[in-house]
């Protein structure tokens, strides 16, 4: 009996691979994003000496957050394509993320959330427990949910930064961002033309942005929100 | 070259060899109802929708809840913290992880833990299944991760075969971390002198003393039921007893973000509270006659204080009965319950 099910399923899988391969008529491109981290001009390193707001000397350790709902939109601001369940926890080491196909042509702007969305944010211990591994939004090392709260650690920067005024990082920051006030939209304009089966679309990400105004010594270690933090990474990300 | 055709015939080919080489005998799921043996006036724990507890998941949880190799240098387990002879508290202010790492908050008593509707100090979260993430990935306790402790235990074959009985699954996140909810709803105290007298007519149950204590616990002078009410002597509602002048420790505010849930933290069960010390979310409190003296002068006073504290005028005797009275909620028998014991 096992085998005469085992048969039927590889006749039907291998049926499918037949169709799925077939052209519908519609030319496509595989997309891959590519966040790109840089701290002001700098290219991003990990431990790293960056200086931010013109006076703080810092070294990053860990830098990721989660993106999802990806919107694609011609000029006039029609949808091209939505991935409204597409998640990538974008880490700063790691660059390239695939998003799917795309109908070839022209991109103007590009639209996607950092965070997680409140519906997946409010999951039970069951279904986050039950995410198969590779999934992002799945229990990861270092940890991206809360323990003592609720839901998804939206963002997440660590490292050192001088505290004593000597121009050496001695002393670790922790900023862990979340809850689904935090969540924000970001629009980046890539003015791309899509035409090769594979296509990449460039968003730089300034990390030297994310923390502007942002006093690291007054403040080192957060744990749940800030608005400002949010809002600055809404303005950190250009496709150019 | 065309390979639509050769990758046809290598599933046509899988498909007539039924390959599952992998697979391996398991053991079947069973599902033992467990007998919580609940005394007269204790309500049944809560169960997670869809995931009940059993004899099977009680005993794959206990085996982990002991189990050291869950944090990161194997060093301490759950039960390190939550010792049975301590009524699954510890008797540190704040608790010791891996490494000698120092923690920030005082040990919960575990007893009662499946009744409450929150979890966490400020009740940040809302499932004692998701609780168990926390220590296991805090920095200062276990400082390790679920993935980890499941690739680290996928060879031994005990736990996989009591994760297959238990949940008919190997050993992942999700028998990992809701058997460890299935034990912990066990850990039930209904067996105190208070609890005979109080739910099963045993007049003898408490001493002269011990029934004065109860007596002022009540009255409306002291206004301990109005957080300390229920089963468990507690109504788990978050509040500032007005044990600090400042607190370090926001307690709620670390979720609301609000000033005026500084020092708010969720009322504790008084269940074997005499076992339980040092108290406060802190364990800045030695003793339980420190505590009393701290609602005799009426708390700290602090701007969120609840309005429930105030001046006690307690004389030495009435001090002395409240303590009978809390020594009368110490359970013998959950302290050495075997089917608690590692």
């Amino acid at each position: 009996m096992k085998k005469s099910i085992a048969f039927l399923a590889s006749l039907a899988l291998a049926s499918s691979l037949f169709f799925t391969a077939c052209d519908n008529g519609e030319d496509l491109s595989n997309v891959t994003l590519h966040f790109h981290p840089s701290v002001g001009t700098e290219e991003f390193a990990f431990n790293q000496t960056y200086i931010l707001n013109d006076t703080l000397e810092v070294q990053f350790t860990l830098a990721q957050f989660y993106t999802h709902g990806f919107n694609l939109l011609t000029e006039g601001g029609e949808v091209i394509e939505s991935f409204p369940d597409k998640y990538f926890l974008v880490k700063a080491g790691q660059m390239l993320y695939p998003l799917g196909d795309v109908p070839t042509g022209d991109v103007h702007t590009l639209q996607f959330n950092i965070g997680v969305d409140s519906i997946t944010n409010g999951q039970t211990t069951e279904a986050f427990t039950s995410r198969p591994e590779g999934d992002p939004l799945a229990q990861q090392s270092p940890a991206m949910h809360w323990n003592w709260n609720m839901g998804y650690i939206f963002v997440k920067f660590e490292g050192m930064y001088d505290s004593n005024g000597d121009d050496v990082p001695d002393a670790g920051f922790e900023y862990h961002l979340g809850m689904n006030s935090m969540l924000r939209q970001v629009t980046v304009m890539p003015m791309a033309t899509l035409t090769q089966a594979e296509e990449e679309i460039m968003i730089h990400m300034d990390i030297a942005e994310f923390f502007k105004g942002i006093d690291l010594v007054e403040t080192p270690i957060i744990h749940s929100m800030n608005g400002t933090f949010l809002n600055n990474m809404q303005n950190g990300f250009t496709a150019h | 070259m065309n390979v639509r055709p050769l990758v046809l015939l290598a599933w046509v080919i899988a498909g007539l060899v039924g390959c599952d080489a992998t697979e391996t005998p398991k053991d079947p799921m069973t599902t033992t109802p467990y007998d919580f043996r609940l005394p007269p006036g204790v309500p049944p724990p809560p169960q997670p929708e869809g995931a009940a507890v059993t004899v099977e998941r009680v005993a794959l949880g206990k085996r982990l809840f002991y189990d050291p190799r869950l944090s990161r240098d194997a060093s301490i387990s759950c039960a390190t913290c939550h010792l049975q002879e301590a009524a699954f508290a510890d008797h540190l202010p704040v608790s010791i992880g891996i490494e000698g790492r120092v923690g920030f908050r005082n040990s919960p008593t575990l007893v009662n833990v499946g009744y409450h509707p929150y979890y966490f100090k400020e009740g940040g979260n809302p499932t004692l299944e998701g609780q168990a993430f926390g220590p296991i990935e805090e920095h200062t306790e276990m400082d390790y991760n679920v993935p980890s402790i499941v690739e680290r235990l996928r060879d031994d074959l005990d736990l996989q075969q009591m994760a297959q009985r238990a949940y008919g699954r190997n050993l992942d996140a999700y028998s990992l971390i809701f058997s460890l909810g299935a034990f912990q709803r066990t850990i039930i105290s209904a067996d105190a002198p208070y609890d005979r007298y109080r739910y099963r007519g045993e007049t003898q149950a408490l001493s002269a003393a011990e029934e004065r204590g109860l007596a002022l616990f009540a009255s409306e002078r002291l206004n301990c039921t109005q957080c300390h009410a229920g089963f468990d002597l507690s109504t788990y509602a978050i509040v500032n007893n007005g044990s600090h002048a400042n607190y370090a420790d926001e307690g709620l505010a670390r979720i609301t973000q609000d000033s005026t849930d500084v020092g708010k933290f969720k009322v504790p069960t008084l269940k074997n509270i005499a076992l339980t010390y040092p108290y406060m979310h802190d364990g800045s409190y030695p003793t339980l006659l420190s505590v009393i003296e701290q609602y005799n002068r009426g708390g700290s006073g602090h701007r969120n204080q609840s309005p429930y504290i105030r001046p006690l005028h307690l004389t030495e005797q009435e001090k002395q009965d409240l303590l009978a009275f809390l020594h009368s909620l110490t359970d013998e028998t959950l302290l050495h319950d075997p089917r608690l014991a590692e």
